[in-house]
C-alpha cells in the first residue's frame, strides 16, 4: 500500500539537508591545519576528483548523456592555460578562463554533431570517446604540446598571480572553493527549470519533448556547463603538479577516472561524487600503505571490486543507499 | 468553429500507407472521438499532428498556423498536448517533479511552476502521492499522472491516446467523468479509444478510420448506423444502445 510522506517529514528532510553541508564545510575548512602534508595531498586529490565527478554528473548523471570523453575538456583546459603561460606569460588565472571557454567550445562542437541527429546512449559515448582519442594523438605528435614528453611549468616564484604556491594549503583551499562552487551550481540547477528539464531528458526523451522540453538545446546547455567546469579542473591539475603530459591529462583512462567516482557514489545526487571520491581515495591509500610499492596496480583490483558490487546491488550509487538508511533511522 | 484543420495528411512506412489522404477538423470545445480497428492509423495520426513523426504530405493548421515540420516541444508550446497509450512516466523522480517538468512549459519560475503542478495534482486527486517515485504508481495512477502532466502544459487541445484502455468498469466511469470535467473547463479534446461504450457517450463527434482512411464521420448515432463502420469495425452484432 502506498503511503504518502507527510508535510512534517518533508520539512525535516529539508532541514537535515541544510545542516549536513554546513557541518561538512566547517570540517573541510579546519582540516588542512591539523593534518600533515601527505594527508593534505590525499585530501586535495579527493576533492579534485569529487569536483570533476560533479562536473561530469551534470551531463552524465542529471541529463543522462553518457560521456566517455571528458578528458577532452580536461586536457584542453590543462594545455591551454599551460601553453598561454609558458609561451606568452599569461597568468594561469586568465588561462583558466581561456581554457574553460575553449573546452566549452569543444563540448558544444561535439555535442552539436552528436545531438543534432539525436545520438544517445552508447552512440553518444562512442563519439565522445573518439574525440578524446584523437585529441590525445594530436598532443602526442604535436611539437607545440611537447609530444609524449609533456610540458613543464617553470617555477617562477611563489606568487598568487602565477598560481604557484609553496604551501599546499593554498591549493587545498582553491580546490575546496572550486568544489563548493560546483556544488552551489549543481544545487541551483537542481532547483531550476533547467535542472527539471535535464532530469526529464534522462528519464524519457519522447515524453519530455512532448511536454515542451527542447531536447537538443538543453543537452547542449548541460554539455556546455559540464565541459566549461571540467576544463577549469584541467588548469588546476597543471598548476598543482606543474607538469602535464598526454597520459595524465588526456585519453581514455582519465575519462574513466573521472566517471568512476560519481558512478560509485551516485551520479544523480549532489554529494554522490564526493562520497565516491572518498571511498576510492581511501582505498587506494590503504592498499598503498599495506603493500607499499610491492604490488603495483593492486588498488585497481579493489576499484573494480567496488565497482562491480555497486553496479550490481546499488545501481543508483552508494549515496542513495545512505539516504535510505538515514531516512529509516530518522523515522525510527 | 474549427480550431484544428488537417488536410490531405499522408504517411507511409515502406509500402504500408499508415495514413492516407486524411482530412478532418476539430471544433473548438468539442470532444472528438477517433476510432477504428488496430493498425488503422489512429496513433500515427496523433504522432503526425504532435510532431513525433513527419508527414509525407499534407498540412495541419492550428489556429491558422501550419504545424508541419515543427518539433514536438514547439507544438506543445503552441497549445497541443498529449498522453501516450503506453504511459511514459519519468520513473526515477517523484510524481510532483513529473508534473513540474510540464508546468515549466508556461513559466520558467520555479515557485509558479510548483504551484501549478500542485494544482494539477489536486485536480487529479494525486496530491497524496506527490512524493512517491513515479515507478511505484499503479496503472490507473499512471494514467492520471499522464493527464496531470499534459494538463500542466496548459493545452488548448488535449490528445488522449486510449485513456480508458486497461481500466476496469469503475475506473472507466471515473476517467470518463474526468474527461468531461476537463472539457467543461474549455479544453478541446481528441480521444482515441477502443471501449465503444465510453467513446460513444463521451464524444460529440466521431471519426472512423480504416487502413489509414476516413470511412465515416458524424455523431455517435450516425456513425454506429453506418454500414461500412459496422462491416469493418463494429461487427454485425453491435447495436448502439
Amino acid at each position: 500500500m502506498v503511503k504518502a510522506v507527510s508535510d512534517k517529514d518533508y520539512l525535516d528532510m529539508k532541514r537535515s539537508r541544510f545542516y549536513i553541508p554546513a557541518v561538512l564545510l566547517l570540517v573541510f575548512l579546519i582540516i588542512p591545519n591539523v593534518v600533515d602534508s601527505h594527508l593534505l595531498h590525499i585530501l586535495i586529490i579527493i576533492l579534485f576528483y569529487a569536483y570533476l565527478g560533479n562536473c561530469w554528473a551534470i551531463l552524465g548523471g542529471y541529463t543522462g548523456q553518457l560521456s566517455l570523453g571528458h578528458s577532452t575538456f580536461f586536457g584542453i583546459g590543462a594545455y591551454t592555460s599551460t601553453l598561454l603561460f609558458t609561451k606568452f606569460g599569461l597568468s594561469p588565472w586568465l588561462g583558466t578562463l581561456c581554457g574553460a571557454f575553449l573546452g566549452m567550445a569543444a563540448g558544444l562542437f561535439i555535442g552539436y554533431l552528436a545531438f543534432r541527429y539525436g545520438l544517445k546512449g552508447v552512440y553518444f559515448a562512442i563519439v565522445t570517446l573518439a574525440f578524446s582519442v584523437v585529441l590525445k594523438e594530436i598532443a602526442l605528435n604535436w611539437k607545440m604540446t611537447g609530444g609524449a614528453m609533456g610540458l613543464l611549468i617553470p617555477l617562477q616564484g611563489i606568487s598568487f598571480t602565477l598560481f604557484q604556491f609553496e604551501d599546499k594549503r593554498v591549493y587545498y583551499y582553491i580546490i575546496l572553493f572550486l568544489f563548493m562552487l560546483i556544488l552551489f551550481l549543481v544545487r541551483s540547477i537542481e532547483k531550476s527549470c533547467t535542472g527539471s528539464y535535464f532530469v526529464a531528458i534522462r528519464e524519457d526523451e519522447e515524453a519530455a519533448e512532448s511536454l515542451g522540453v527542447p531536447l537538443t538545446k538543453y543537452k547542449l546547455i548541460a554539455l556546455a556547463i559540464s565541459s566549461f567546469m571540467t576544463a577549469i579542473g584541467g588548469t588546476f591539475y597543471a598548476q598543482y603538479f606543474l607538469f602535464i603530459d598526454p597520459d595524465s591529462t588526456l585519453g581514455i583512462s582519465l575519462s574513466i577516472d573521472i566517471i568512476l567516482r560519481p558512478i560509485i557514489g551516485g551520479a544523480g545526487s549532489l554529494f554522490g561524487p564526493l562520497l565516491g571520491s572518498f571511498i576510492m581515495g581511501s582505498f587506494s591509500e590503504i592498499t598503498r600503505g599495506l603493500f607499499g610499492g610491492a604490488h603495483q596496480g593492486l588498488h585497481l583490483i579493489f576499484y573494480s571490486l567496488i565497482l562491480i558490487v555497486v553496479v550490481l546491488f546499488l545501481p543508483q550509487g552508494i549515496m542513495e543507499f545512505v539516504q535510505r538508511v538515514l531516512e529509516k533511522v530518522s523515522k525510527g | 468553429m474549427p480550431v484544428l484543420e488537417v488536410n490531405h495528411l499522408s504517411k507511409s512506412f515502406g509500402g504500408l500507407k499508415a495514413v492516407n489522404n486524411l482530412d478532418f477538423y476539430v471544433n473548438e470545445g468539442e470532444i472528438l472521438g477517433l476510432v477504428g480497428p488496430n493498425g488503422s492509423g489512429k496513433t500515427t495520426t496523433f504522432n503526425l499532428i504532435l510532431g513525433t513523426q513527419k508527414p509525407d504530405s499534407g498540412s495541419i493548421f492550428f489556429k491558422g498556423k501550419n504545424q508541419v515540420g515543427l518539433r514536438p516541444y514547439e507544438i506543445c508550446r503552441h497549445g497541443l498536448a498529449r498522453t501516450f497509450q503506453l504511459t511514459k512516466p519519468f520513473s526515477g523522480i517523484t510524481v510532483f517533479e513529473n508534473v513540474k517538468v510540464a508546468a515549466f512549459n508556461i513559466t520558467k519560475n520555479t515557485v509558479e511552476a510548483s504551484k501549478r503542478a500542485l494544482e494539477m495534482l489536486e485536480f487529479l486527486r494525486l496530491s497524496e502521492l506527490r512524493n512517491q517515485l513515479a515507478k511505484k504508481l499503479t496503472i490507473p495512477q499512471r494514467k492520471y499522472l499522464e493527464l496531470a502532466r499534459a494538463l500542466a502544459t496548459k493545452p488548448e487541445i488535449l490528445f488522449l491516446d486510449e485513456p480508458i484502455g486497461g481500466l476496469n468498469e469503475a475506473e472507466t466511469d471515473e476517467m470518463m467523468e474526468l474527461v468531461r470535467l476537463i472539457n467543461n473547463q474549455g479544453i478541446t479534446i481528441v480521444a482515441i479509444e477502443h471501449v465503444m461504450r465510453a467513446i460513444m457517450s463521451l464524444s460529440s463527434r466521431i471519426i472512423v478510420l480504416n487502413y489509414g482512411e476516413k470511412i465515416a464521420e458524424g455523431t455517435p448515432i450516425e456513425v454506429s448506423r453506418d454500414e461500412r463502420v459496422i462491416n469493418s469495425y463494429l461487427g454485425e452484432e453491435y447495436t448502439f444502445a
